[in-house]
């Protein structure tokens, strides 16, 4: 009886797990990205398309791509342009493609003490910032945006050290809510501000300079270090990515009212 | 405050309208759990019994050892889980990582200490008599073992409901060997963790809620229970 | 009725860590035998009669049934289980009914034909009647005592161990208790009683022995040696 039940138990458990078959994609992307709700909107009408199923897994942009890199994924969507390229190189992924990007803003409160409302490049805002030693919440958690926003204070020849500065090691809703709480600055990409903005107190204060333009790029990856990796499933999934019936979708996508992203299919590699 | 109470009220409505996502992953939960729980209760027996009845070297070191388990944080399971089912781990080939499995395995190992501890427990408080009337009255081990676990069936039950309350709340090797998966690994817990980082507080609270009352119950079946063995000596 | 047997234990010894229990003794039962068995606190009683029982491993000790060579005391261990049964100086009631202590005994026999009447026959020998449905928890000590006693006799044992029966009777449980025995030892169970009160079991017991410095020795009654005692037996079986 009791070998029975451990048996039971043992089978039960076994079922709910997936076949690995060509019917099913696994696809690593950033959490921001998964947030935002495009992919509720792109990949059923993939799934409709092909019948493959598309297994979302939200990760840090590290993490994604260290998934790829050990085959437990099949295909990235990520947005870090110059770990991507390495990711490339190195031989983990192959087929890079561009799909669009988003951007990055810069927001804090509504009186502005530092003036960054004035500044002219995302550079400037950031030395204002620095200058005025008002406080600034970074994500410190090594994430993509964390990443971009250190390529910004080092192209502004500043850097972020300080009591006003403070690195939190938490996702961006997290970092918003910390930088509303205490009347800072912070960057942060424009998806999770418009999903937060409405319970906050902070403001968009700058956005535009194309330092802050965030192109994702999907890529698969390589067979050839991982036979058993979906790679048929993959390239169907970058070609319809990059097909102009999703670009229109990815264009027309809208948050409150705003749009999101901006498609980039055939523009770049 | 007004955020709580908007979000609140927007949580109720979502879960009494039947909305389906949510009951989903209110499923895949409930699902995984039971199933993670119903494995791990023979072997968790088992060793409890050999550890409560049996004497062989090593079973002190044993008794601490799972003691230590009990407080070994989710994360640290789902941690090595996560390197042993990764496809380059010694695992890799069964291609379990992010799937409803690999995440059941995650509260298999996170159940597992507490029903041992505490049915380990349950066995020291019992009288030693039970087992050994059974014996002698010719009842085989097996027999004899099935004859104890009805005797102490109210600390069994409490092992259960604690073991069951550990991991339908766990977030952390959940999210890790599951990946948040819609439709699929997206448990409550996970949800939560997802809805909170995209500032949908409304559908974060509507899951909380529907833990919480899973809390009360899973705490009052508990006082029943125990008020229950204590009656019954 | 149980079939005549004989069964000796011999070379037996027992220690828990550094203490000596037994040591090197024996002890030799037959079929309608009722040794009773005194001892100071201490001596080793209870450890014997569980040695005997299978119920704790001994250091060494070798068992020979009937005329068959001595085998140790681990490969006779499952047999013991299955023919001797021991009773505990508090008897162990199973959680639920009466009934269903019971009838829990009455499922590990197979030999018995209709168990359902076998049951009922039980109940009544023991004069349980009308309590079938009480919690067996809440029954008095000369109640569960007969309880323990009415089990035992669905097992039909070769022998039956008990660890100090009449300790916390009243008379008219004490009385009852006998009785059973009486009844137990009619029909070839043999008997071993460990006991601070042999006076109680005069009239049942066929030998007394006596537990001291770790051995088992022959007690009072003309002192008699190991073949003046096999003659009393023979005298007593029918």
């Amino acid at each position: 009886m009791f070998r029975k039940a451990l048996l039971m138990a043992v089978s039960l458990l076994v079922m709910g797990q997936a076949s690995a078959d060509a019917s099913l994609l696994r696809l690593a992307t950033t959490t921001s990205t998964a947030n935002s709700g495009l992919m509720d909107l792109l990949l059923p009408k993939f799934t409709e398309k092909t019948s493959i199923e598309v297994h979302l897994i939200a990760v840090g942009t590290g993490k994604a791509l260290r998934l790829g890199r050990e085959g437990d994924v099949d295909i990235v969507l990520v947005h870090a342009r110059a770990a991507e390229e390495a990711f490339v190189e190195a031989g983990y992924g192959i087929d890079r493609a561009d799909v669009m990007y988003n951007d990055f803003i810069i927001v804090g409160p509504e009186t502005d003490p530092a003036g960054t409302a004035k500044s002219n490049t995302v550079a400037e805002v950031l030395q204002r910032i620095h200058a005025s030693e008002k406080p600034f919440i970074s994500r410190g958690d090594d994430s993509g945006t964390h990443k971009r926003e250190l390529i910004l204070w080092q192209s502004a020849s500043k850097s972020p050290h300080g009591s006003w500065y403070r690195e939190v090691g938490q996702g961006m809703g997290k970092t918003l809510q910390i930088a509303n709480e205490i009347d800072a600055y912070t960057m942060t990409d424009r998806g999770t501000w418009l999903a937060y903005e409405s319970k906050l107190d902070i403001q968009l204060l700058f956005e535009g300079d194309p330092p802050l333009f965030n192109p994702y790029g999907i890529i698969a990856v390589n067979p050839e270090r991982h036979p058993d990796v979906n790679y048929p499933g993959a390239i169907k999934l970058i070609k319809w990515m990059t097909s102009p019936a999703a670009q229109k979708m990815i264009g027309e996508f809208k948050i409150k009212g705003q749009q999101l992203f901006v498609p980039t299919a055939g523009n770049a590699s | 405050m007004d955020v709580l109470i908007a979000s609140t009220a927007e949580a109720f409505r979502l879960l009494f309208s039947g909305n389906p996502e949510i009951w989903e992953i209110v499923g895949i939960s409930f699902r995984v759990s039971s199933m993670a729980i119903l494995a791990a209760v023979p072997p968790a027996l088992v060793i409890a019994f050999a550890l409560a009845y049996g004497s062989f070297p090593g079973r002190r070191f044993l008794i601490s050892l799972f003691n230590t388990f009990l407080s070994v944080p989710a994360v640290v399971i789902g941690l090595t889980l996560f390197i042993i089912l990764s496809r380059q781990g010694p695992m890799g080939d069964f291609k379990l990582l992010f799937t409803q499995t690999a995440m059941g395995l995650g509260q298999f190992f996170l159940c597992l200490p507490i029903l041992v501890c505490m049915a380990h427990v349950a066995l020291q408080a019992a009288d030693r008599a039970a087992w050994e009337t059974a014996r002698t009255l010719g009842a085989n081990r097996l027999r004899a073992f099935f004859t104890v676990l009805y005797e102490i069936r109210f600390g069994l039950m409490a092992a259960l409901l604690a073991g069951y309350g550990r991991i339908i709340s766990e977030v952390g090797a959940s999210m890790m060997l599951g990946g948040n998966i819609a439709h699929y690994t997206r448990n409550i817990p996970t949800a939560i963790a997802l809805e909170t980082s995209k500032g949908a507080f409304a559908e974060g609270i509507a899951l909380g809620i529907v833990l919480l009352f899973l809390a009360f119950v899973l705490n009052s079946l508990l006082q029943y229970v125990q008020g229950k063995g204590s009656i019954n000596p | 009725m149980i079939e005549n047997f004989h069964i000796g234990f011999r070379d037996i010894s027992k220690s828990y860590g550094s203490i000596l229990v037994l040591d090197q003794t024996e002890i030799n039962i037959t079929s309608h035998d009722c040794i009773v068995i005194t001892g100071n606190n201490g001596a080793g009683k209870t450890t014997l009669l569980r040695i005997i029982a299978g119920l704790e491993k001994p250091g060494h000790c070798e068992i020979s049934l009937d005329d068959a060579s001595p085998e140790p005391w681990r490969r006779e261990r499952k047999r013991l289980l299955k023919t001797v049964m021991y009773l505990h100086q508090q008897p162990y009631m199973f959680a639920g009914s009466l009934r269903r202590n019971i009838e829990y005994a009455a499922r590990l026999n197979p030999a018995l034909a209709d168990r359902e009447s076998s049951v009922q026959k039980a109940v009544s020998w023991a004069g349980l009647e009308g309590l079938e449905s009480q919690s067996a928890a809440s029954l008095s000590g000369g109640q569960k005592q007969r309880v323990a006693l009415t089990r035992a006799r669905l097992c039909h044992p070769q022998i039956l161990l008990l660890d100090e029966p009449t300790a916390n009777l009243d008379n008219e449980s004490r009385e009852r208790t006998l009785q059973m025995l009486h009844e137990f030892r009619d029909s070839g169970t043999a008997i071993v009683i460990a006991t601070h009160d042999p006076g109680v079991f005069s009239d049942l017991a066929t030998s007394k022995l006596h537990l001291q410095d770790h051995r088992i020795q022959a007690d009072d009654i003309g002192a008699a040696d190991v073949v003046e005692l096999d003659s009393v037996r023979q005298s007593k079986k029918r």
